[in-house]
């Protein structure tokens, strides 16, 4: 029995393809982890500070009056 | 005949009494075990019924005043208290669509290498990288959507898909609308990326259940390891990759606050794929804090309705995978 090398080159390229295409997948992956680990830790390592921890947020009221005046009551 | 007699008479009154004892012990030490696993059991359904129960109980007065019109309208106007579910139905099936579009092929070839073509020193790196993905809380995904994402997808990607697709017929409306990052299309992405890990985990997973036999045999007979993949692994883990895929989809359903950072939180029906929108939870997420009266209810309303939709997807998976294994004859 002959061997179809057509068919033959067809499959191994078939196959390469798919291999191609799970490789291809798993890189965009990682590419998107290590884009966000990097961006997390880039703006968030370089935002930290001994002060951050201990503060408190300022207060809403405008100088001089109590208490904030909620939108919904202006 | 006489070892039979033997078999009968020996033991005595006192051991067999004992057994009795231990076998009513054990009777009854079942008997509890059962009813308590069967109480816990029924817990999970009367806290489910419960959830139903007080979601459908507080949205009764939207359903009573718009019935089944609140699916398909589209008015938002909680001045004169005018309400419709379609546009947050059409933002969390378009987005949730649009990720699985682009992750389950994701998923899919991540679990293909790892699976059949990654080095074997370096699975197990490369699949605890991937499972990193799905420990990155949803609101590092919203945060890096609105702020990385979305200007780099409107410069990058929004623009000259508009250039090019714009104005092409038939499929030139998709790619209509505003440049700023933000839109249904600009969510299905973020959610894409956020669906991924639990898809390819669970198909790495069932794909690694393919007993070995199926596959030596398979690349005895001459198969390419794509060929193995397609016609060997792919039918035998069926019902483990759909159950991934709907795990990701309930996941992409439900998902709050990636999507409220880049949907855009229109309440309008979006006409293109880079057109604002918002989502079912997104709605939730903006409006419960400030929300009285009918446009409290309405919100029970979407809750409920977000269920009743997980609920369909979920059934209609499961029909999926009943009737392929019957088309099997399993």
């Amino acid at each position: 029995m002959e061997m179809n090398n057509q068919l033959y080159t067809k499959r191994r390229i078939t196959s390469m393809l798919g291999l191609m295409f799970s490789m291809a997948a798993m890189a965009v992956g990682l590419a998107v982890l290590l884009w966000i680990l990097y961006v997390l830790f880039a703006n968030g390592l370089s935002a930290l500070d001994s002060n951050l921890l201990p503060a408190t947020r300022p207060h809403p009221a405008p100088k001089g009056a109590a208490c904030a005046t909620p939108s919904w009551a202006a | 005949m006489s070892s039979q007699n033997f078999m009968r008479e020996e033991p005595s009154q006192a051991v067999s009494a004992d057994m009795v004892a231990v076998a009513k012990k054990q009777r009854l030490q079942d008997f509890f075990f059962h009813r308590i696993t069967q109480a816990f059991s029924l817990l999970v359904l009367a806290a489910l019924l419960g959830i139903i129960i007080s979601l459908f109980v507080n949205a009764w007065p939207t359903f009573q005043k718009f019935g089944f019109n609140f699916l398909w309208r589209v008015e938002w106007d909680i001045v004169n208290a005018e309400f419709g579910a379609a546009i947050a139905i059409v933002g969390t099936v378009a987005s949730a669509g649009i990720a699985l579009l682009l992750a389950v092929p994701l998923a899919f070839g991540v679990a293909v290498f790892l699976t059949e073509t990654c080095p074997v020193w370096l699975r197990r790196p490369l699949g605890t990288s991937i499972e990193l993905l799905a420990a990155v809380p949803s609101i590092i995904y919203g945060m890096f959507g609105l702020f990385v994402f979305a200007p780099l997808f409107a410069d990058y990607l929004q623009v000259p898909l508009q250039k090019l697709l714009g104005g092409m017929p038939l499929v030139g409306f998709l790619f209509g609308g505003a440049t700023n990052g933000m839109g249904i299309l600009a969510a299905g992405i973020v959610l894409a990326f956020m669906v991924l890990p639990f898809v390819a985990a669970v198909m790495r997973d069932v794909f690694e259940i393919t007993p070995p036999i199926l596959r030596e045999s398979a690349y005895g007979l001459g198969c390419t390891t794509w060929e193995v993949v397609r016609k060997v692994v792919l039918p035998y883990t069926q019902k483990g990759v759909i159950g991934g895929i709907m795990l990701g989809l309930g996941r992409a359903l439900g998902e709050t606050m990636a999507v409220t950072f880049v949907i855009g939180n229109a309440n309008r029906m979006p006409t293109s794929l880079f057109s604002p929108g918002t989502s079912i939870a997104s709605v939730l997420a903006n409006e419960f804090g400030e929300a009285a009266d009918l446009h409290f209810s309405t919100l029970f309303a979407l809750g409920f309705l977000l269920f009743v939709i997980t609920f369909v997807v979920l059934a209609m998976a499961k029909m999926m995978i009943l009737r392929a294994e019957k088309a099997k004859g399993n």
